[in-house]
């Protein structure tokens, strides 16, 4: 109940922030001097990537913390699945939306650069990841193969990151959030910016705590499934542990009747 | 503007909006299917075509 709670207040705050980010990118804020109104883009592009990110880490603290006996617990792999499916999310938005900005900025919708290279591995490997969790298995083995294989594709995001600074690439460096913050943005420009990862985080949080819960019902659904399954066969073989000893009674019956 | 900021704007919108409906598709399902049938109902009417407990 508290989560569906959340789940609300996140909700509707994601969207009030979401829209206000839409308004003030779209129409309130001036056009680039260089790229013009295609500038409008960094609004929601950096912003998607970012979530992108966050998913993946917490998908990486979750599986940690489930793979810890200390505190191993459904939970955790329950968490750990739901931010990977949004993080699979937020990366396709991500790679559409750099490949929207591409095609007038680059002149092309998709190349083989450094940075498009990695984002598009790390599809494939939470993909992957979703994949391995769809295989039938019992939960406990499941949640620690996931764990481990979470473990193992967030190797990427570092070299995601950092794809700009190891090799030359068409895509830009960090400019905003470089070490030196010397950001050379106008003002309205960086707040709507900030609006737009704060809004899209919020729409993180808020379709993690959603697909968290609606693991939490087909999580006790399996259950409820098994036990029905377990009381039927325990039916099943109690029935035909009472036709046996039925045919056995007759049988001893009848072998009576012959002594007599 | 130039179609493409609207078309990145599109996709991002109705992205997020067309996973939020699955999910909600996902959750209407779940909960359809996690309805406990009280055993009474069934004992009152052995024959009726109602589901039992946890069949959909």
């Amino acid at each position: 109940m508290k989560l569906k709670i959340a789940q609300r207040y996140l909700a509707a705050s994601a969207l009030v922030a979401i829209a206000a980010t839409v308004v003030l990118g779209l129409f309130i804020t001036p056009p680039d001097a260089v790229q013009g109104n295609l500038a409008r883009l960094v609004y929601v592009h950096p912003a998607v990537a970012w979530v992108a990110y966050l998913a993946y880490g917490v998908t990486t603290l979750a599986s940690s913390l489930y793979l810890w006996r200390p505190t191993r617990s459904l939970r955790w792999d329950r968490l750990a699945s739901s931010s990977a499916e949004v993080g699979v999310v937020f990366t396709a938005l991500t790679l559409i939306t750099g490949s929207i900005w591409g095609r007038p900025a680059w002149g092309v919708w998709w190349t083989w650069d450094a940075r498009l290279t990695t984002t598009a591995i790390l599809l494939v490997l939470y993909l992957g990841y979703l994949a391995l969790r769809a295989v039938p298995m019992p939960a406990d083995k499941r949640a620690k193969r996931s764990a481990i294989a979470a473990l193992f594709a967030f190797i990427d995001v570092p070299i995601v990151h950092e794809s700009v600074v190891w090799w030359r690439t068409l895509h830009q460096g960090a400019t905003v959030a470089s070490l030196g913050m010397n950001a050379k943005i106008h003002g309205i420009m960086a707040w709507t910016m900030l609006l737009g990862f704060v809004a899209f985080t919020l729409a993180y949080c808020a379709l993690v705590v959603f697909r968290y819960r609606i693991a939490q019902g087909e999580d006790s659904l399996r259950e409820r499934q098994i036990s029905q399954w377990q009381s039927e066969r325990l039916a099943q073989s109690q029935s035909d542990a009472d036709r046996v000893s039925e045919l056995l009674d007759n049988a001893n019956s009848k072998s009576n009747v012959k002594m007599v | 503007m130039n179609g493409y900021v609207e078309a990145g704007y599109g996709f991002v919108l109705g992205g997020l909006g067309a996973y939020w409906a699955w999910l909600a598709s996902r959750n209407s399902r779940v909960k359809k299917a996690l309805i406990p049938i009280p055993v009474e109902n069934e004992r009152r009417r052995p024959n009726s075509s109602n589901p039992r407990q946890g069949e959909r």
